[in-house]
């Protein structure tokens, strides 16, 4: 912002406003006087189409020539017109010219300057400072009518013109020292980023196109309030009184306007999204006509036209302010002046011939009127909420924010489903798995299956059998009996036969024994129901469902719990899962099989979904340690969750360690089902956890499902908590060290990421897309300075009624204010962090300076970065440090020296301070694919792939700063993936 | 496409082969199909772009002039078909120079925005190590 210009900007505009409102009260007045009130349209069309006339020409002429000279031209034409304006009328001159000329000429003035003060702030500065230049401009506008009222009482009319003379030489003197100022302070508001286009983009052009709409539609509605006003004013009051009384108006009027700009608007602006703003306006010209409308009067009509004229630069001249600071300098400057001297006035105009054309008739009968008028004011609201739209779209996109309306997938064709069901029992098992998760994330109502069931095609029908073992429905179990009773296709017969056994349901078991002796599969589906529905050896089944059909698995250990000690329980999960176990399971994920497929899953993997759902307290050692390890069959367990095993999962919860914790938050992203489960993480004690449990409420809110409101509702507050305590404590962080200072900016960052993660979820929660809220985070903690204000920007229009958000994240971005003190609210937040600040951790201070430089690192959470710090190993090497072809487990860090890499056909690279070598290794288990030497001796970390691994999956960051590592090696040699 | 299609469309490419059919649903939901006509242009500036069919002629930014000609495009960079996918490198490193591709004749392509992508992998560990490894083997494919 460029204060000293914005100050002399406001003090010009000011008294431009002073000299405009000066010169209409002198120009209506004389009017009236001649004309009389049955000439007002006249007045109103004439004074218009000049408004119009003369933008268009300062248009054309700025657009040849300097827009400093021809502002000065125009504001010596105003002194002239004002000083020779009362000889010209009592030579004769028709006052219809006069009035004209200065309404016209000193409007322009005024919009041209007001683009002068515009220039000088940007931003969120512009929000918060245009209002006060506003509230500067209506000052003027109170001290002319109110004076004048005085004035004219005192000395006649005629000395009107004489100030507005006078007033206007002082205006050419600001306007000169204001364009130094902007010459010399720089014009913020004025200039764009580097790469800007100059012209306007498609989004901005539909923008455009519906603040021409608004302007014509305000213009009608503004001139037949007018109309009615001043018609009522003559009526009530004539010569000097009537002079006194319009003056009086507006004085009173810019008085109000005034508390306003500097009491709420800024506010407002800087809290309120767009479309709240843009609705004030049309909507309160609505309230008052029907309140004119029931009780037509003068002080309704006043008060009608005192909330239009305050209303119309309070709210909707800074909402189209804002609206087009979406465009670039050049358009913007432009199009506010042809909005506002052009637009404006043309539908000013057209609204006066229409009312010209009907004639008397519009004045006797006022409630007509009204109601007219009232049309019009609902199409413009409608036109100002499209605009306020294409607005939020505009400023987003540069971003690459858009918003995207997700497919409601509750409401799939029946044609869909079946082609669905067909590729779901297709052999293809890529194919298959592909269409089973679809038809799972589509959440179909089991009744929509009734009128399938027998299908044509055998795959067709299995699939939705399988649905329906998937989710049991009692009311179609009689479609479903009739259906599996005249299936002849194994497969499906089988999966019949599982869909009614978890319903409860044994009618259709004879058929299954009939075909028993010719099918292994369906032999055991009827073995499995019959245990299921009538009991019998509950554990040897579960053990052998357990490698054959885990969810059946859940089922048949829901069915017959009654039967089943949680000792005997305890001991058939752990016998499967021990079963054939030498490392990590299979995961369903790599064959894309469900959970139901025969043979699909080892016996573990079927244990590990079973202790899940219904483990008892003895099997959790087992399920954390899996998800401890990263076991991708652990993981599947948990995103395979239904309602009621997430429901047991949230009750052992306190027998399950923090980093297994989290893995289940992560897992859960998978799950709509885990809302309840989430709910619960969110509020974890550990902060990973938290962390974690809030990036997956985001995608599951993305999903469509409900989270539950208070866990949302104190994460925000706790996240809003977390981020004012980091703030606090970076304004003590004088006297911390470098790596203190630093790792308190990174969890900075992270505070502002979860803030807005947070209020994303809260948005869907009101049925707002939380994606593009949530995409501001990565702007803002990581864009250029242009980006991250435009960011926030997109923040305040995405999250309604959280003033504090926006108030905290200012303040994140602004430097921080040193003062005394200590980071003691830190500790609740980030004991780590707090006892770094405190210096207890110095000794690990060099380390973690020099993990942080290699980009890999960069962004990794603090106690995890530490504890892989503490289990690296400090080497110093000279020559070899590995060959090209040899087996290797570790990567390398240089702290200090350089590297080179040779690989046969390449040239030698270089790797110096920060630099990675051997991550292909670690991370793939593939020979290393250079040979790496120390010229002179270097300084490095090593870190073994097991140590790697248990930081990753504490900070999966770490993978993406893996990723982008190989990217960046990727990138030279493959633009088909760049 | 329906969501499924678009789901058989990104599963087909190489890259996404690691990926769980839950995540590629996910990623599908966010994504979008879009039918080029010849010389139709899209960029890789906040969106990865998977060829469904046909061919587009790909270059980088940063190798190329804005109104440089096909030949020029394809000698600086290539030509992508069915199963490539284009702009990922930028989903984990955004400072990479985005692409410009070039229908060569009527191409169906599906879009997922850049903030999508980074989403989901941020959202499944797993999905993001599958990429990981993904982006590796290239590497060393390239480096034999």
């Amino acid at each position: 912002m460029n204060r000293r210009a914005f100050l002399l900007g406001a003090a010009m505009v000011m008294l431009c406003n002073l000299v405009a409102v000066t010169l209409r009260s002198f120009a209506e007045v004389a009017f009236l006087e001649a004309y009389g009130a049955s000439k007002l349209p006249w007045l109103l069309i004439a004074n218009a189409g000049a408004f119009a006339v003369a933008t268009l020409g300062y248009d054309l002429i700025t657009r040849r020539a300097h827009t400093r000279i021809v502002d000065l031209g125009l504001l010596i034409a105003l002194l002239i017109a004002a000083a020779v304006g009362p000889t010209l009328l009592r030579a004769g001159a028709p006052p219809v010219v006069l009035v004209v000329a200065l309404a016209a000429t000193s409007q322009v003035a005024g919009l041209a300057l007001w683009n002068r003060v515009a220039a000088a702030v940007a931003g969120r500065d512009a929000r918060r400072m245009l209002p006060r230049a506003g509230a500067a401009v209506t000052l003027g506008g109170a001290i002319a009518g109110l004076g004048a009222g005085v004035l004219v009482y005192r000395l006649g009319l005629t000395v009107l013109p004489y100030l507005g003379a006078a007033a206007t030489a002082i205006v050419i003197a600001l306007s000169v020292l204001q364009a130094r100022a902007l010459a010399t302070g720089g014009a913020p508001g004025a200039t764009a980023p580097a790469g800007t286009p100059e012209g306007l983009g498609a989004l901005q052009q539909r923008l455009l196109g519906s603040l021409i709409a608004v302007a014509l539609l305000e213009g009608i509605v503004a001139t037949v309030i007018d109309l009615q006003f001043i018609s009522m004013l003559k009526g009530r009051y004539s010569g000097d009184t009537l002079a006194v009384a319009v003056t009086l108006f507006y004085g009173g009027t810019n008085a109000i306007l005034f508390l306003l700009q500097v009491l709420a608007v800024p506010r407002i602006l800087v809290t309120r999204s767009l479309p709240t703003t843009a609705a004030i306006h049309p909507v309160m010209a609505l309230a008052w006509y029907l309140v004119f409308a029931a009780v037509p009067g003068f002080v309704t009509l006043a008060g009608t036209r005192t909330s239009d004229q305050v209303l119309r630069l309070a709210t909707s001249r800074t909402s189209q302010e804002i609206e087009l600071s979406a465009f670039p300098p050049g358009p913007r400057a432009r199009w506010k002046v042809l909005l506002r001297g052009g637009i404006w006035p043309l539908g000013a105009a057209l609204g006066a011939i229409v009312l010209l054309v009907i004639g008397p008739k519009a004045i006797a009968h006022p409630r007509v009127l009204a109601l007219a008028a009232m049309g019009v004011a609902i199409l413009w609201f409608i036109a100002g909420q499209i605009a306020a739209r294409r607005f939020q779209a505009a400023l987003a996109a540069p971003l690459g924010i858009r918003a995207h309306r997700a497919e409601d997938l509750r409401q799939i064709e029946l044609g869909t489903l079946e082609r669905w069901s067909q590729v779901a029992g297709s052999d293809d098992p890529r194919d298959a798995g592909l269409a089973r998760a679809a038809l799972t994330r589509a959440r179909i109502a089991a009744t929509d299956l009734a009128d399938h069931l027998r299908h044509d095609e055998p795959a067709v029908r299995a699939a939705l059998f399988e649905q329906l073992a998937r989710a049991p429905s009692p009311a179609l179990r009689g479609e479903l009996r009739a259906a599996v009773t005249i299936e002849d296709d194994d497969r499906a017969l089988a999966l019949g036969l599982k869909a009614l056994a978890l319903a409860g349901d044994d009618g259709a078991l004879d058929r299954g024994r009939s075909r028993a002796a010719l099918s292994r599969e369906v032999a055991e589906a009827v073995h499995s129901a019959e245990v299921t529905l009538r009991g019998g050896d509950v554990a040897g089944e579960l053990i052998a469902l357990c490698a054959r059909d885990p969810e059946w698995a859940v089922a048949l250990v829901r069915a017959r719990r009654s039967e089943l000690t949680d000792a005997a329980l305890t001991a058939a999960l752990l016998a499967a899962a021990t079963t054939g176990h030498a490392g990590p399971s299979r995961s369903r994920r790599s064959t894309g099989a469900p959970a139901s497929s025969a043979g699909a899953s080892s016996p573990r993997t079927g244990a590990l979904l079973v202790i899940a759902r219904v483990g008892p307290d003895a099997t959790m050692p087992m399920l954390v340690e899996a998800l401890e390890a990263g076991e991708p069959a652990a993981i599947d367990a948990i995103s395979d969750l239904d309602a009621e095993g997430a429901a047991h999962l949230a009750s052992k919860l306190a027998l399950i360690s923090p980093l297994a914790r989290a893995a289940i938050a992560r897992a859960l992203a998978g799950a709509p089902t885990g809302t309840a489960l989430i709910g619960m993480l969110l509020s974890d004690e550990d902060p990973d956890v938290a962390h974690a449990a809030l990036r997956t409420a985001l995608a599951i809110a993305r999903g469509g499902a409900t989270l539950p409101a208070e866990p949302i509702a104190n994460a925000n507050r706790g996240a809003l908590a977390a981020l004012v305590a980091h703030l606090d404590a970076r304004d003590a962080a004088g006297a911390w060290s470098v790596c203190a200072r630093h790792e308190l900016d990174l969890a900075l960052r992270r505070c502002v990421v979860r803030l807005l993660w947070a209020a994303a979820v809260e948005a869907a929660a009101t049925g707002r897309d939380p994606a593009p809220l949530a995409a501001t985070a990565r702007h803002l903690i990581g864009g250029r300075e242009p980006d991250r204000r435009r960011a926030l920007d997109v923040v305040q229009e995405l999250q309604a009624g959280r003033a504090e958000i926006l108030g905290v994240l200012e303040r994140w971005l602004r430097p921080a204010v040193p003062r005394d003190g200590t980071a003691t609210a830190l500790a609740t937040f980030d004991p780590w962090l707090a006892a770094l600040c405190a210096g207890e951790l110095v000794t690990l201070e060099p380390l973690l300076l020099a993990l942080r430089k290699p980009a890999l690192f960069a962004t990794v959470a603090g106690p995890t970065l530490a504890s892989l710090a503490a289990r690296a190993s400090v080497r110093s090497v000279t020559g070899t440090l590995f060959a090209q072809g040899a087996d290797g487990d570790t990567m390398f860090v240089v702290t200090s020296g350089t590297l080179i890499a040779q690989r046969t056909g390449v040239a030698d690279r270089t790797i110096e301070v920060g630099g990675v070598v051997g991550e292909l290794a670690v991370l793939t288990r593939a020979p290393r694919a250079a040979t790496v030497i120390a010229m002179a001796t270097a300084e490095i970390l090593e870190i073994d792939r097991a140590t790697f691994a248990a930081a990753s999956r504490r900070a999966p960051e770490l993978v993406l700063g893996l990723s982008a590592t190989l990217a960046g090696w990727l990138a030279p040699e493959r633009p088909d993936v760049l | 496409m329906d969501l499924l299609e678009r789901a058989r469309a990104l599963a087909a490419c190489p890259l996404f082969t690691d990926l769980a059919p839950a995540v590629v649903i996910r990623l599908a939901e966010r994504a979008r199909s879009t039918a080029l006509e010849a010389g139709e242009r899209r960029s890789t500036d906040d969106s990865v772009w998977v060829v469904v069919d046909g061919s587009l002629v790909i270059s980088s930014r940063a190798a190329v002039a804005i109104d440089a000609s096909t030949s020029t495009r394809k000698k600086h960079g290539g030509t992508a078909t069915a199963g490539h996918v284009l702009g990922l490198v930028r989903v984990v490193a955004p400072q990479t120079p985005a692409l410009e591709a070039i229908a060569e004749r009527a191409s169906t392509v599906v879009g997922v925005s850049l903030d999508d992508m980074r989403d989901v992998l941020e959202e499944d560990p797993i999905a993001l190590a599958a990429l990981s490894n993904a982006l590796a083997r290239l590497l060393l494919d390239g480096a034999q």
